[in-house]
């Protein structure tokens, strides 16, 4: 017997990943807010009867119209047949997640209802009766804790009965004024008649309704997906339909409002019989209290710099003792490995290069990187799954309207902060093309945690005189402002382009905020330290070890009497002069396209293949290092803000394709922050010059 | 008569009821899929820290609202107190 094909869709932010990695074992990244996943996943489940393939859908707030992700959801659900269908609610606010579970329930009946979050509603003093509700929709419905791995058995069981055809015959469906439910009888046959497709996959009631209500997009769908000697009957009847209900006063929007009313009159009136809660619950009070002092006028942003603020002072400070350690042992090794190596009888040739390239690259990369990133994804992911970052979407988007873009796009610079390639795959949560064209465009201006440890190498080396907890805070207040630098630049950036390549007005926006939520400390720490931080590391390093060995080979390879690499320093020297730089950090940054997080241990590599071997213990070294190399203040802040401001790494540059499929547009995302950075660096170069520093 | 109001006029802390969408497009049918329907309850809670967008409860969700979406959503008064 074949896997059984199990669709899993949902409202946003219901939990869907959650019960999806409960469910398949896989570790998808979850957070709490609305549009975490963009992309649909797979993933296979080992059932009590049969193994299934589970399609994880991005979440969608209707089945009928929006954006293109949510259409990806229903033309899933529409053209592709399903064994089984899980409809994912959140427990807390089930009005809302039947409505949708009642659109879906019409394209697939056999659908099981999973009411997540259970355990949330319980301590909010809801009860919710999930026995009373399979009653009334004739449909299976669960009750779960995916968190908590509570009723996974029992929502196993159930979707498979459900793909074995053993739900109720007849399951609650919506009855729609009669002109509408005529119309759709009438494009149904057709359908059913026309398109292969949707027959096989038992939809057509529900294509019918698509192609009345829905947008225009699905029904040139629908036309492609048609026999040809059907295709133009269907668009036929489906025009005659839509006449017939013009004349009965259903123009397109009021047809789309009486169908969407009428789901959610049919939800209320369910949850209304199924659902009690306490008038007001004082985690419902306090909740909002905390709302609003996180939005008020005189707190607010105060509030969310002073948490960003000490999420990076605990990275600082918390990193310097592992970071030391990590340098000393790794170090130690080196002159081990080296005997090893000779051991083994290696010929200089090859020794050399895989100790002073491969293996001291290696080392510097994973004692500067990998203490700070194993502080700072695990406090920024909890404050992911704690809600907060909606929050602060909601504070900035008057900033974003300003500058006629949206305001989720602070969710995606967020995202940036992690990885940028993942800021600008987030960014398909807006809806308007145009603005998130600009989120795009501008992700990249956002400093990842490749940049991070560079960012905060130079800090510590060059802006902070201090050392200690004094030092640490110094240190978090200069990154904190280099942050509030970058969203200047981004906000800047995004005017400049609404007013020049993408003008237009602002959109509509509609942001939801979810309700806190405790987050899962002990799963937050095990998910982000082994998936994100080993993840971002295992690159980083399968980067830089090749990297290390190619500089080591340019450094080695004559050209006459010169090294390549000092050659190509030279020829860049001029350029980086006028950026306040040198050409040999150009380079780097030229060379680290790969990965950003390569860029310092390039310098590094490039300064002591010029003849000045130091060994590169402990910071004081390295900047005895930089400064033997000519470096100044004006020098660390030039490379500061060109580490900020400069093209892309190469997986987001790609990435930036994948999302445009416009050259031109790729293109303009590498040029736009190389651009900025060029000018301030300028800038700052001129005036350092200027004031003699 | 009862005279209908635009959503942004609603202060914190008050409820309405919607009467009807007056926009049109893409920002129309994302307010009805969060269930901005005729006679659905609304509650405005508070603003974002610079005034625009606001937060509204609507059925069990907060959704945050800019001013000019707001406006296109026409309410009634609501009859009960909460």
């Amino acid at each position: 017997m074949s896997a059984l094909r199990v669709a899993l869709c949902g409202n946003p932010n219901v939990g869907k990943s959650t019960v999806f990695n409960a469910l398949t074992g896989l570790r998808q990244h979850t957070g709490n807010w609305a549009g975490k996943t963009v992309d649909t996943a797979r993933g296979q489940v080992r059932g009590a009867e049969a193994d299934w393939t589970l399609t994880d859908l991005p979440g969608a707030y209707s089945l009928l119209s929006g954006s293109p992700e949510e259409m990806v959801a229903s033309d899933c659900l529409t053209f592709e047949a399903q064994d089984a269908m899980i409809v994912v609610c959140d427990a807390t606010c089930l009005e809302r997640n039947l409505n949708l579970a009642l659109q879906a329930a019409e394209a697939c009946p056999r659908m099981v209802l999973c009411v997540n979050m259970m355990d949330e509603a319980r301590t909010r003093g809801m009860e919710v009766d999930t026995a009373l509700l399979e009653q009334l929709l004739g449909l299976p419905a669960v009750g779960v804790s995916a968190r908590n791995r509570q009723g996974l058995k029992e929502l196993k069981r159930r979707v498979e009965e459900a793909a074995r055809g053993r739900n109720a015959a007849s399951p609650f469906l919506i009855r729609y004024p009669e002109e509408i439910e005529q119309a759709r009888n009438a494009i149904e046959a057709q359908i059913k008649k026309a398109v292969p497709a949707i027959a096989a996959a038992g939809t057509a009631r529900f294509a019918a309704l698509r192609a009345l209500a829905g947008d225009d997009g699905f029904l040139s769908h629908l036309l492609s997906e048609s026999l040809e000697a059907e295709r133009d009957a269907l668009r036929q009847a489906v025009q005659v339909q839509k006449n017939a209900l013009e004349r009965a006063g259903f123009f397109k929007e009021r047809l789309v409002g009486a169908v969407i009313s009428e789901g959610y009159r049919a939800a209320g009136e369910l949850c209304r019989r199924v659902v009690r809660r306490p008038a007001q619950s004082a985690a419902d009070r306090r909740q909002l209290r905390i709302d609003r002092l996180l939005a008020s006028r005189r707190f607010g942003i105060p509030l969310m710099l002073a948490l960003l603020g000490l999420v990076l002072y605990l990275t600082l400070s918390g990193a310097n003792v592992p970071s030391a350690w990590l340098s000393e042992t790794l170090g130690a090794l080196e002159p081990k490995l080296a005997v090893f190596l000779s051991w083994l009888g290696a010929p200089a040739w090859l020794s050399e290069p895989l100790i002073s390239g491969v293996y001291r690259v290696t080392s510097w990369v994973i004692s500067v990187m990998l203490p700070p990133m194993a502080i700072f994804f695990p406090l920024f992911t909890l404050l992911e799954d704690l809600g907060f970052l909606p929050r602060v979407a909601f504070n900035l988007d008057r900033c974003f309207q300003r500058c006629h873009a949206c305001g989720k796009q602070a969710l995606c610079m967020c995202m940036g902060l992690g990885c940028n390639a993942v800021g600008v795959m987030g960014c398909r949560i807006i809806q308007s093309p145009r603005e998130r064209l600009i989120a795009i465009l501008t992700n990249a201006l956002m400093p990842c945690n490749g940049r991070f440890p560079t960012l905060i190498a130079l800090t510590s080396m060059f802006f902070v005189l201090v050392q200690g907890p004094a030092g640490s805070l110094a240190g978090a207040a200069i990154l904190l402002l280099l942050i509030v630098l970058c969203v200047g630049v981004t906000l800047g950036c995004s005017r400049l382009l609404s007013a020049t390549l993408l003008r237009g007005v602002p959109s509509a926006f509609a942001l939801e905020l979810p309700p806190f939520r405790r987050p899962k400390v002990g799963q937050v720490l095990i998910r982000s330290v082994l998936d994100r931080t080993l993840f971002v590391l295992g690159r980083a390093v399968t980067v830089a070890a090749p990297a290390g060995l190619v500089i080591w080979l340019l450094a080695n390879l004559r050209v006459g009497d010169a090294q390549v690499l000092r050659l190509l320093a030279e020829a860049l020297e001029p350029a980086g002069r006028f950026l306040g730089m040198d050409g040999v950090i150009l380079l780097a940054f030229i060379l680290g396209f790969p990965a950003n997080e390569i860029v310092l241990p390039i310098m590094l590599m490039t300064y002591l293949c010029q003849g000045t071997l130091v060994e590169t213990q402990g910071l004081d070294s390295l900047r005895a290092l930089l400064v033997a190399n000519g470096w100044t203040l004006k020098t660390a802040v030039c490379v500061a803000l060109f580490s900020l401001f400069h093209w892309p790494c190469s997986t987001t540059t790609l990435t930036v394709y994948k999302e445009t499929r416009s050259l031109k547009w790729t293109a303009v995302a590498v040029l736009l922050p190389t651009l900025a950075g060029a000018v301030l660096c300028a800038l700052t170069a001129g005036i350092g010059n200027m004031l003699g520093i | 008569m009862e005279q209908a109001f635009t959503l942004d006029r609603l202060a914190s802390g008050e409820s309405a009821r919607v009467a009807r969408l007056t926009g049109t497009g893409a920002m129309r049918s994302r307010l009805c899929d969060l269930g901005f329907t005729e006679n659905s309850r609304v509650t405005c809670l508070f603003p974002s820290a610079f005034g625009d967008p606001r937060a509204y409860r609507v059925r069990d969700t907060v959704v945050a609202l800019r001013g000019c979406d707001a406006r296109t959503v026409l309410c009634l008064a609501d009859g009960g107190a909460r």
